[in-house]
């Protein structure tokens, strides 16, 4: 396997990932049915200190990605390396020693800090755990990250409950960030939080990422928030990455018809005040089961371009440029040349 | 203005409060609008604002032990603060209706959802099963529910997320109310689902000619939506006004604050600008102003006046219809930044 | 749906099975000779007399064969020797030692008796316990509500037999009231059946309905608080449709599974109302086999016949809450 020369070897290098779960059985299904293909190979890289954010509606198995890379779920199959190292068969006992360098922030604080542990051991517990630092220092280190994300150190005696949200989800970046990891998945990091306070943590997380040079693998359903985080967007539907791209490539030309309907439908303030508003883009009729997706392209039950190709063959992902793929039939529209199979295998060129 | 004889929905100094033992919490304060029949009035607030407990006032829906309500709520001319359980009955589905925020636990589980809007007309006429059945089938049809009839069969969890928002409105309308109240309508489904529903109720809306009080705490939403906003702040009207002006040339710093920290998907610079801060407590909010401890602009008001005394919701000055609560002077800019064109 | 009623009952068959094999081992593993009774009536019992019964009796043959016999016994008929020979027709759970009767004709002749009483006490405290439960919360914090919770909490603090004792000493030998207390076929005499069992029925649902109005109460609660409830009042409905129309339906579904679960108490308190009022049930013979000397065939069979009711009963909840809740149906 050869790997990009351009450049520098990935902090993370995800190749054809796959999630199946078993359909749920049913009193009247007793039987095994089938498979929720809830992400169904989809190829990405991350390099050190990068930004990636992943956007996709509900089903589009966004998060069940951000749990892959995490390992807090089995992948069916695929690889996932990080940092040259094949994590994706690794037990849970073999995992251990990688678990500090990929930390996990979630959208509800509340739900992921213990509602009895004061913000100090919450801080303390993941510290000890690694042995990161002497015993002597903890209280130290605790302090500092406090200060890191922005909180008073003095809020080490605070329970969340006396927390605000905002704050909340300070304590559970910092936690994060406690272990010095090399990359953070960050699941709706701020979708839990009101618009005036989502913009202190977003900005926090863009300092805390330049000071730390921490990689960042951002889960949102939210366009806007995406592009005030991320250098590098992948767009999801239906298991599948359907356009990646650069930040300014993908918001001021997204090709694919999934991601131009996504990108149409965001309510805007700016639009709804010029009156300009765009073109919505209207899809039809609902998303397909990912127990059963549609043959050939899964978008084309609801494409306004689709054609009979596209109900046959599934479109790999092309570059349109070295940092925009797309996986449309119609994207040689756009001036694709045939994507180099090792960054998109397992799908025909 | 309007005056309240030819409004939908008038509001006047409505007050909730939920007594507990630390004191009281004051969810709303003093609150005052009216929207006339056919209008969208946008009520923007973030957590805490008091925009729930405000609506919830609108259908008398607070549970009288636990919450304090004064002022008055007229819809379509008749009283809903104090009223009586069987005045109230009457009015609920009847005149003014709600639309919730999360249609999976709007609905419930266990009936079908047919049923649920046919149980609904039939609280407010006196027709036989088969027909309010008949009236849902259409109402789910209207909707824009695909195969309304056999689709009236299914059970909540049968649909999707956007299909169930449309049973919750259809719910709504059925019984063609002369106000509906819509909680965060579209917060809980996707984005291109939420496109759709935010039409539909445009739609149905023109169509019918109901009055629309949409509270959201996303700019966006309310900016393509609404004729006018309702900006709310720790349970206080800040900001009022025709939307597109208000969110063209905020004139309160917390409005024009919440713009700035508002992420979008035009070519604006790469970071935001928050405010700074949380949102007070409604138990103990602050004296003055109850932004000013977060806002940038409170140290330039001479006297420190900010912190004392509490501004009047005042209209200004030679823009109609716009109204705001801020002891800045109007000719201060509130910044380069300004959204919009 | 039929695939999860098989798999259902190949499961509860498994359970009365392991419950049977587990009784049968107890017996003979514990004290006590099933020969000797047999052998003292018979005058003098010497060490070899008590052996030659025992042998007679099957009883020197190993756990596995006897079991197998008993086995056998449920689909053919066999002959048991019980101080004589007793031929004991298909489906035979064996020879009372104390009665020297078939003890599945004698089961199927209490049966009746005891199915009366507890179907009658659970459906009172069924209907009284979800009732109350259901008003306490729709009153909640009110002096109603807190009436409601201390009187269950008190009637639930009195243990059973001590309740049902007293309402007997008080009620019917004091008072005199409820004459004729006691089991008529209902086939002979429904009013004499009605009425022999009311006050059975009232001291067993008055006690199981303090739990049951809690466990509606809990679910209540919960269940008002949730949004649809909301949305039922917005839709102008009445409070009384809100609560037992959209509330009661949903809190439902969780008492049902608690009512399958407690089985085995309702059992257990049938078998103390049979004792307490002279009953000639089930239970009243379970309780006499068990003492000594022990009449094992009928305490296996009252043991299996407990089996098997739970297990059918919670089959039975199992079923029924996919009526109430139609995500369990169609998921």
């Amino acid at each position: 396997m050869t790997h990009d020369p351009a450049p520098p070897d990935p902090l993370l290098a995800v190749r054809d990932l796959r999630k199946l779960f078993p359909a749920r059985p049913t009193a009247r299904r007793s039987r095994f049915q089938g498979a929720v293909r809830a992400v169904d190979g989809i190829s990405f890289d991350l390099r050190p200190g990068g930004t990636l954010g992943i956007v996709g509606e509900s089903g589009s198995g966004k998060t069940t990605t951000g749990r892959l890379v995490a390992r807090l779920e089995q992948p069916t199959s695929g690889s996932i390396r990080f940092a040259g190292t094949e994590i994706g068969a690794l037990s849970r006992k073999e995992m251990r020693p990688l678990r500090r360098q990929i930390q996990m922030v979630f959208q509800d604080p509340y739900g992921s800090l213990n509602p009895r542990q004061t913000v100090g051991t919450a801080l303390a517990t993941p510290l000890r755990a690694h042995a990161l630092v002497p015993a002597g220092g903890v209280g130290r280190r605790v302090r500092e990250v406090l200060e890191l994300v922005g909180l008073d150190p003095r809020h080490v005696d605070r329970y969340p409950a006396d927390l605000s949200g905002g704050q909340r989800q300070r304590v559970a970046v910092a936690r994060a960030l406690a272990v010095e990891p090399r990359l953070v998945v960050a699941d709706e990091p701020v979708s839990a939080l009101d618009v005036s306070v989502q913009a202190q943590v977003v900005n926090l997380l863009q300092d805390l990422r330049r000071e730390l040079g921490v990689a960042f693998l951002l889960i949102s359903h939210d366009l806007a928030v995406v592009r005030h985080f991320c250098d590098d967007v992948a767009v999801m539907y239906l298991g599948r990455i359907v356009e990646t791209a650069d930040r300014d490539s993908l918001y001021t030309r997204p090709l694919h018809p999934y991601t131009q309907a996504l990108m149409s439908a965001v309510p805007d303030v700016r639009r709804g005040t010029s009156g300009e508003r765009l073109h919505r883009i209207r899809l039809p009729g609902e998303p397909p089961s990912p127990v059963s997706p549609p043959s050939g392209c899964r978008f084309r039950t609801r494409c306004w371009r689709a054609q009979e190709v596209c109900a046959q063959v599934d479109p790999p992902l092309l570059e349109i440029t070295p940092t925009h793929r797309v996986a449309c039939h119609f994207a040689g529209e756009f001036g694709a040349v045939p994507a180099d199979r090792e960054g998109a295998p397992g799908q025909p060129g | 203005m309007t005056s309240a004889a030819d409004a939908a929905l008038a509001v006047r100094d409505l007050t909730v409060r939920f007594p507990t033992d630390a004191g009281d919490v004051r969810a709303v304060t003093g609150l005052s609008f009216t929207v006339r029949p056919g209008q969208t009035l946008g009520v923007v607030g973030e957590s805490g604002s008091g925009k729930t407990a405000a609506a919830t006032a609108l259908l008398g829906l607070h549970d009288p032990r636990r919450a304090r309500v004064t002022g008055s709520v007229l819809v379509a001319g008749t009283e809903v603060v104090g009223a009586r359980e069987p005045v109230l009955r009457r009015l609920r589905g009847r005149s003014v209706a709600m639309v919730f925020q999360d249609p999976t636990s709007a609905l419930h589980p266990f009936y079908p959802v047919g049923r649920q809007v046919a149980e609904a007309y039939r609280a407010h006429h006196a027709v036989s099963r088969a027909d309010a059945a008949e009236r849902a089938v259409a109402m789910l049809d209207r909707v824009g529910i695909p195969a309304a009839r056999s689709r009236a069969g299914d059970h909540p969890h049968q649909l999707s997320g956007g299909m169930r928002q449309r049973v919750v409105i259809a719910m709504a309308l059925v019984n063609g109310p002369a106000v509906v109240v819509a909680d965060e309508p579209t917060t809980a489904l996707d984005v291109t689902v939420q496109a759709d529903v935010l039409d539909l109720l445009r739609e149905v809306q023109q169509e019918t000619g109901t009055a629309l009080v949409h509270v959201t705490h996303d700019l966006g939403v309310v900016a393509e939506t609404a004729d006018r906003l309702l900006v709310m702040y720790a349970g206080r009207a800040v900001e009022a006004g025709p939307a597109r002006d208000l969110l063209a040339r905020p004139r309160m710093p917390y409005t024009w604050g919440l713009l700035q920290s508002t992420p979008d998907l035009g070519a604006r610079e790469e970071r935001l600008r928050p405010v700074p801060g949380s949102p007070p407590s409604l138990l103990t909010p602050p004296d003055g102003c109850p932004f000013h401890p977060r806002c940038a602009f409170a140290e330039t008001v001479p006297g420190g006046r900010c912190g004392t005394d509490l501004p009047d919701l005042v209209p200004v000055s030679g823009e109609t219809g716009r109204l705001r609560r801020c002891h800045l002077p109007e000719d201060v800019p509130l910044g380069e930044g300004q959204v919009g064109p | 749906m039929a695939g999860f009623v098989a798999r259902r009952l190949t499961s509860a068959l498994l359970v009365v099975t392991l419950t049977s094999m587990f009784v049968f081992a107890l017996f003979f593993l514990g004290p006590g000779n099933p020969a000797g009774p047999v052998c003292e009536a018979q005058g003098r019992c010497t060490p070899e007399r008590l052996a030659a019964i025992e042998r007679q009796m099957g009883l020197d043959q190993s756990v596995v064969t006897q079991y197998a016999a008993f086995v056998r016994g449920l689909v053919v008929d066999r002959t048991v020797v019980v101080g004589g020979e007793h031929t004991c027709a298909a489906p035979c759970l064996g020879i009372s030692y104390g009665s020297r009767q078939e003890v599945t004709e004698e089961l199927a002749r209490r049966f009746p008796a005891t199915l009366s009483v507890a179907v009658g006490g659970a459906t009172i405290y069924l209907l009284v316990g979800v009732t109350t439960g259901s008003l306490a919360a729709r009153w909640r914090g009110t002096t109603a509500d807190r009436l409601l919770v201390g009187g269950s909490l008190l009637v639930s603090s009195v243990p059973y037999y001590l309740l049902a004792l007293l309402a007997w000493i008080v009620l019917a030998l004091q008072w005199g009231l409820f004459p004729g207390t006691g089991y008529t076929p209902l086939t002979e005499d429904p009013v004499a059946w009605a009425s022999g069992l009311l006050l059975p029925w009232l001291v067993l649902g008055v006690a199981g309905s303090t739990q049951y109005a809690r466990y509606t109460r809990g679910a209540m609660v919960e269940t008002l608080g949730e949004d649809y409830i909301t949305t039922a009042r917005a839709k102008g409905l009445s409070p009384r449709r809100v609560v037992f129309g959209h509330g009661l339906r949903a809190a439902i579904a969780p008492v049902l599974t608690i009512f399958g679960l407690d089985m085995a108490a309702l059992l257990a308190g049938t078998v103390f109302t049979e004792q307490i009022f002279g009953i000639d049930g089930v239970g009243s013979w379970a309780l006499e086999a068990v003492r000594a000397p022990q009449d094992f065939p009928v305490l296996h069979a009252t043991v299996l016949l407990g089996a098997v009711l739970v297990v059918v009963a919670n089959l039975v909840v199992d079923l029924a809450y996919g009526l109430v809740d139609p995500r369990v149906r169609t998921s």
